[in-house]
């Protein structure tokens, strides 16, 4: 219901390009943070800057910051049910008790 | 449309063409929910038919009718084509297509022509499904459980799995079909608390399909990708996890019980009040128990690993989750008992199918928390205490409501009444049929009878024949309604708009309706079920 | 409301709730694209969990180079998308179907580049099932590597596929002006489905090319 006006007028160019250049340097930071030895946070360090470009693209390239927040809703239903699949299942495989493999 | 005519009745939509072509190329969410009510009910015999052979079957201990793996074949034929070809879609795409739209004052989907697109890729999938028929059946079971579907069943996994694949996208396509118009297309006035309880359903039961069919769909094509390159993560052999196959079928196939039960507690809302003339009882209740089934029933698909080798602390868990679940389960058969007390109860063969529901769902709900103890299920696991379990949810819930629901807006949709008499007798016939039929399984399955074998011990004999005779008074009883409501297509007395004297925006519009549903759209002032000011 | 009422879909009263219910369809389907394609990295992380040092040594065998220029390839096509979209609603026409045809092109170069990953990984004897020479305690679990890397992009690049012939499909109908600034939809759609696509890679990279790099 309430349906939303004519868009807005859609970002700037410069906008555009700043989140461009920003998705760029996170690239560069992920690849340049594997290769030191940071142990676990080697993984979390990629996965935090992998979650930091996807809400940039999210926020800006598909215009979730301004658009209306029911497609905020559907897009984190979505990363929210994906989670609970992975939660649940590494949680059972965590405690489960592993039978040794046969080599 | 025809702005020539000036007759004072637009035409029906089954009016609307009489050309093969005006139906396969229909965009009419009406049109297209009786192309899937047809589509549907073919599979349904197809798979009661191999229910038959199952029967058979199992009236003598030995197993000499058919052998053990044509038996295998029968009940995963059974399973593939009950629970993808006819639950699944049952209900949603046919009374819900039908009705969704109208409900809300819609003129129609909000994206029709992907609604019947979603119509072939059902009968796609279906003909890969009666392929696999032809060329000899598949072993499986309807779990597919690796590493017997990946490595070592000769029967036609592949063409199984793609067939379900491609159904599994139906099913989405219906789900997103049905989010974005109840979110869209409402009439004015039509808050989402004035909502009737059936479109609620249907809102809930897309938001699990869209959630846990994609999920389904993965694990097939690595089901597919590991028999064709011999190598997958499901292969224990390379240190992979036959668990974790079962993990992801469950997380999609125990929501996939909700698909199938959500519509059915949709229709029963609609019949019960309609049938009571009253007011639904605690209708902010049933609206949260509803949304609160379909999360919370994503969070319990462990409960059908507690043997498989699942880690304690998970298991109990999710014992927990599915104990949890029954809560809102109870809160809607309090609330139809609840809408029962005191009413003008009319015990026309909707309301009688609707009873049998809350009957039969309450004694299935009630064994389910049997089965999510973990420490009985390790005896009751894979017994017939299960299959008895849920085909009381499965058969007599969602059957005998998607039944119900189609003896309700029969008139709505032919415009033509059917004979009472035949229909009451029909679901009197069936509530007993079904429960001489699955009732005995219960027993069995508590002394230990396992499934899924085609011969058994000399001493569950009494029982199976029972059974076995229950199973054909059911046949007897589904196959009435074929007769009955086919005659009255054609005999059948012509219905006003509203023959029940229902509320509900669907029973403004004409029986049949036309195309366009309504002249002029609705405005809603009130919310739904106002019984008690008529 | 719009002038242009050619567009609009019998079933509903005016284009914004037109333009509405498909921005919702479009985001739901993503959310499936989502669920879809997370099984993969749900099985991804059971794996790995087990086999931890597998893991790393798999990802020690892919080529991160590549891998880096892949992501930044896509991460630019998402930007031209975005750029096209914004320049058809600003009224543009010309430059939107040069960037949508460089978006397309991208994609392309993506594809080809994977193309070359894949075929270095088979003369090195890296693909399970097919061809896989690798000895040693962990050859085994590193096929569980391999096979998600195979099954992860293979999906993916399967979905850039589909998107390339989109975007083509977009800038023939951007060309023939079939959009404007009131009707854009379709354009929008494939536009969210293209930066999807980038976001799905956007966690491939790190899972595929940087594990075990440090070490």
């Amino acid at each position: 219901m309430n349906p939303s006006p004519q868009p807005a007028t859609p970002p700037s160019l410069r906008l555009h390009l700043i989140v461009l250049a920003a998705l760029l340097a996170l690239l560069l930071t992920s690849a340049g943070l594997a290769l030191l030895p940071l142990g676990v946070f080697n993984t979390l360090s990629a996965l935090g800057i992998s979650v930091a470009k996807t809400l940039l693209v999210m926020a800006f390239f598909m215009r979730l910051r301004r658009g209306p927040p029911l497609l905020r809703i559907a897009a984190a239903v979505g990363f929210a049910w994906l989670a609970v699949l992975i939660g649940m299942t590494v949680a059972d495989v965590l405690t489960r008790v592993v039978l040794p493999s046969p080599w | 449309m025809n702005s020539i005519e000036h007759a004072p009745l637009p035409r029906s939509y089954l009016d609307d063409g009489h050309s093969l072509r005006s139906w396969l190329l229909t965009h009419d969410h009406k049109r297209i929910a009786i192309l899937y009510a047809l589509a549907i009910t073919f599979f349904f015999f197809l798979g009661g038919f191999a229910a038959l052979l199952i029967r058979l079957e199992l009236i003598t201990p030995a197993g000499d009718m058919l052998t053990a793996d044509e038996y295998n074949k029968a009940f995963t034929f059974h399973g593939v084509v009950m629970v993808w070809f006819f639950l699944i879609p049952s209900i949603p795409a046919t009374l819900g297509n039908f009705l969704l739209p109208m409900m809300i004052g819609a003129r129609d989907m909000a994206f029709p022509r992907l609604n019947l697109f979603s119509w072939y890729l059902y009968m796609i999938g279906g003909l890969f499904t009666l392929a696999m028929l032809v060329l000899g059946g598949v072993d499986t079971g309807w779990t597919f459980y690796t590493p017997f579907s990946t490595m070592f069943s000769n029967g036609h996994v592949m063409l199984t799995v793609v067939g379900v694949f491609v159904v599994g996208f139906s099913s989405i396509l219906t789900g997103i079909n049905f989010i974005a118009t109840t979110h869209s297309m409402r009439a004015p006035g039509m808050t989402w608390l004035r909502l009737p309880l059936f479109v609620w359903a249907m809102y809930a039961v897309a938001l699990v399909m869209v959630l846990a069919t994609p999920v389904l769909a993965m694990t097939l094509s690595l089901i597919a990708l590991e028999r064709i390159f011999g190598v997958g993560i499901f292969d224990p052999a390379l240190g992979g996890d036959p668990l974790l196959f079962q993990h992801f079928f469950w997380f999609y196939s125990h929501p996939a019980v909700y698909i199938m039960i959500l519509p059915a507690m949709g229709v029963v809302s609609e019949l019960i009040t309609a049938g009571a003339r009253k007011r639904i009882f605690g209708y902010r209740f049933m609206v949260w128990a509803i949304v609160g089934i379909s999360v919370v029933g994503f969070l319990v698909w462990g409960h059908h690993m507690f043997v498989a080798g699942q880690s304690m602390y998970a298991s109990m868990v999710f014992s927990i989750l599915s104990f949890i679940i029954a809560v809102p389960s109870a809160i809607k058969v309090f609330n139809w008992t609840a809408t029962l007390y005191k009413g003008r109860i009319d015990f026309s063969a909707p309301m009688l199918y609707a009873l049998g529901f809350v009957g039969l769902f309450m004694l299935g709900g009630m064994t389910g928390i049997f089965l999510a103890a973990t420490a009985l299920d390790v005896s009751l696991h894979d017994t017939y205490f299960v299959v008895a379990h849920f085909h009381y949810i499965m058969v007599g819930g969602s059957v005998m409501a998607y039944l119900g629901g189609i003896h309700f807006w029969w008139p709505k949709v032919t415009g033509r009444l059917y004979s009472q008499a035949w229909a009451r007798f029909a679901a009197i016939l069936m509530f007993f049929g079904f429960n001489l039929t699955f009732f005995p399984q219960y027993l069995l399955g508590y002394e230990g009878m396992p499934r899924r074998y085609h011969e058994y011990l000399p001493q569950f004999q009494v029982l199976n024949i029972l059974s076995s005779a229950g199973a054909s008074i059911l046949a007897v009883s589904y196959l009435l309604p074929l007769v009955y409501l086919g005659w009255s297509l054609r005999y059948g007395a012509r219905s006003g708009p509203n023959p029940w004297r229902a509320k509900g925006l669907e029973w403004l519009a004409d029986s049949p309706p036309p195309t366009h549903n309504f002249e002029v759209t609705p405005v809603v002032t009130d919310g739904p079920y106002a019984y008690e000011d008529a | 409301m719009s002038t242009d009422t050619t567009m609009l879909a019998q079933q509903f009263d005016d284009a914004a709730q037109q333009r509405d219910a498909s921005a919702l369809g479009m985001w739901v389907f993503l959310a499936t694209e989502a669920l879809f394609l997370g099984v993969l990295f749900a099985g991804y992380t059971v794996c790995r969990v087990r086999f931890p040092e597998a893991f790393a040594a798999g990802s020690r065998h892919t080529d991160m180079l590549l891998g880096t220029i892949e992501t930044a390839v896509l991460l630019t096509s998402s930007c031209a998308v975005a750029l096209a979209l914004r320049d058809v609603q600003l009224g543009g026409r010309r430059i939107a179907v040069w960037l949508l045809l460089l978006t397309a092109a991208l994609g392309l170069g993506f594809l080809v580049m994977h193309g070359f990953e894949y075929y270095s990984e088979y003369r090195e004897g890296l693909m399970p099932g097919i061809h896989y020479t690798q000895q040693g305690p962990l050859a085994a679990p590193m096929q569980l590597f391999f096979c998600l890397y195979y099954f992860i992009t293979g999906f993916h690049s399967l979905h850039v596929g589909i998107g390339v012939i989109l975007l083509l499909v977009m800038a023939r109908r951007t060309h023939r002006a079939q959009f404007n600034a009131q009707y854009c939809t379709p354009l929008e759609l494939s536009a969210l489905y293209w930066h999807l696509v980038d976001i799905v890679w956007i966690f491939v990279y790190p899972l595929v090319y940087l594990v075990g790099r440090a070490g």
